[in-house]
């Protein structure tokens, strides 16, 4: 375990430095005058303190990894300790390269916690297709046979991805996006992401389980509160219409599921009475 | 099963020959045992030795330095090592599902993931056990998804 570390870490600093030195060479150390200044004026201390800051992200980011390798600890103390351990290092790489500014840190921490938590949603998800293509080999019963009233429970997963997308995009896209040409805010997302976003979800959670009216509401729901940033880009009725949307997708993957199941039925039956494989 | 020996002097070692209408488990477990591939496990309880008939194990696991195996009708601490058990056990029945853990996929009652991502397995009996994230693909490739 212990040489597993240090190889992660001699490994992942590597990694950072190579991540870093574009960076540091591509944007002049005047930009960040703070750093600058810290280092007592000199922009070649502050371009090697920008180095050993990528040196440091890579190498912690790469053995905190190792905390899936615990022989004990769920999945949900694992998580919580690698989240704590990324975030709390890529805060510490924001505050030392952009200029000791706690509002940087704060946005930081907002969009990576967000980037976080989606991409722990989409394991989870991932983790259930694995465990229900298991279930199906080894001939198990289907893992929640009473479906929970308007299916909240088993469209939890869609409800909270949807919801991190629509809350979490906004503000992680706004700094990269044009001052005078808003395309990310006024285009990008109410146009062709916020639409996708709420069909692939709809169209996934009807696949998974059929008709649910939750990720639906889900859209709209957490489309709302984009109205309050400024500039105002939104307007109340896009909610709608990206429920709509939901639920249009939600409808295609029920009836997908449902001509699924009756083009597969034959087949299952077949092998119930034979003992076989479903092909 | 019909058993016939034919004694043949001028032969010079022993040659089995298995007729079965198809290849199945038992089959291959008869022929293990007649090529003398599967010595039996043996399995230590109180002082007393039991043989352990594969199929009837639920799950091998490490407690206090030593490998358990429990059965349905108790818990028999056993010699090899889990990874020597890996090797040794047949991989589309046997499957490592976490650090210190191996069991029978042919004892799995229930598999079940929560919320928080903890994905627990139920083994004939009620026995409960939880399933490492890292040993999914394992568990997959020995099923052959």
């Amino acid at each position: 375990m212990r040489r597993e570390l240090f190889k992660r870490l001699g490994f992942g600093a590597l990694c950072g430095l190579a991540g870093m030195a574009p960076l540091t060479v591509l944007f002049p150390y005047t930009e960040y005058s703070a750093l600058t200044a810290a280092c007592g004026g000199s922009a070649v201390w502050a371009g090697l303190a920008r180095l050993l800051a990528g040196a440091v992200w890579g190498a912690v980011v790469c053995a905190g990894a190792l905390v899936w390798h615990r022989p004990r600890g769920t999945f949900f103390t694992s998580s919580l300790w690698n989240y704590f351990l990324d975030c709390g290092i890529f805060v510490l790489w924001v505050w030392v390269c952009f200029g000791f500014e706690k509002s940087m840190c704060l946005a930081a921490w907002v969009v990576f916690t967000g980037l976080y938590f989606i991409g722990w949603v989409v394991r989870w998800l991932t983790c259930r297709e694995d465990v229900d293509a298991i279930r199906r080999r080894l001939g198990l019963e289907p893992s929640s046979p009473a479906p929970s009233p308007f299916r909240w429970r088993e469209s939890l997963p869609y409800l909270l991805l949807t919801a991190a997308l629509f809350l979490g995009l906004p503000p992680v896209l706004a700094p990269f996006d044009d001052t005078c040409m808003p395309f990310l805010t006024f285009l990008f997302l109410p146009y062709a992401v916020f639409p996708f976003i709420a069909a692939v979800t709809g169209f996934g959670a009807g696949v998974r389980h059929g008709f649910c009216p939750l990720p639906a509401l889900a859209a709209g729901a957490a489309f709302l509160p984009n109205l309050l940033y400024e500039p105002k880009a939104y307007f109340w009725f896009q909610g709608v219409i990206y429920a709509l949307l939901s639920l249009a997708g939600n409808l295609l993957g029920a009836a997908r599921r449902h001509w699924r199941e009756e083009k597969l039925r034959p087949a299952y039956e077949a092998a119930e009475t034979d003992g076989t494989d479903v092909p | 099963m019909e058993v016939n020996v034919r004694l043949e002097p001028e032969r010079t070692g022993i040659e089995v020959v298995i007729y079965a209408p198809a290849r199945t488990e038992e089959v291959d477990a008869l022929a293990a045992r007649l090529s003398g591939d599967a010595e039996p496990l043996w399995g230590f309880c109180g002082g007393e030795a039991v043989p352990l008939e594969t199929d009837g194990i639920l799950r091998f696991y490490g407690e206090e330095k030593a490998v358990r195996a429990q059965t349905e009708s108790g818990v028999y601490t056993v010699r090899p090592r889990l990874y020597e058990l890996e090797r040794r056990l047949p991989p589309e029945q046997f499957v490592r599902i976490s650090y210190s853990e191996i069991v029978n996929l042919r004892r799995v009652t229930g598999l079940d993931l929560s919320l928080t991502g903890t994905i627990r397995m139920t083994l004939t009996g009620g026995t409960v056990c939880y399933v490492s994230r890292r040993y999914v693909k394992k568990i997959k490739e020995a099923l052959g998804l």
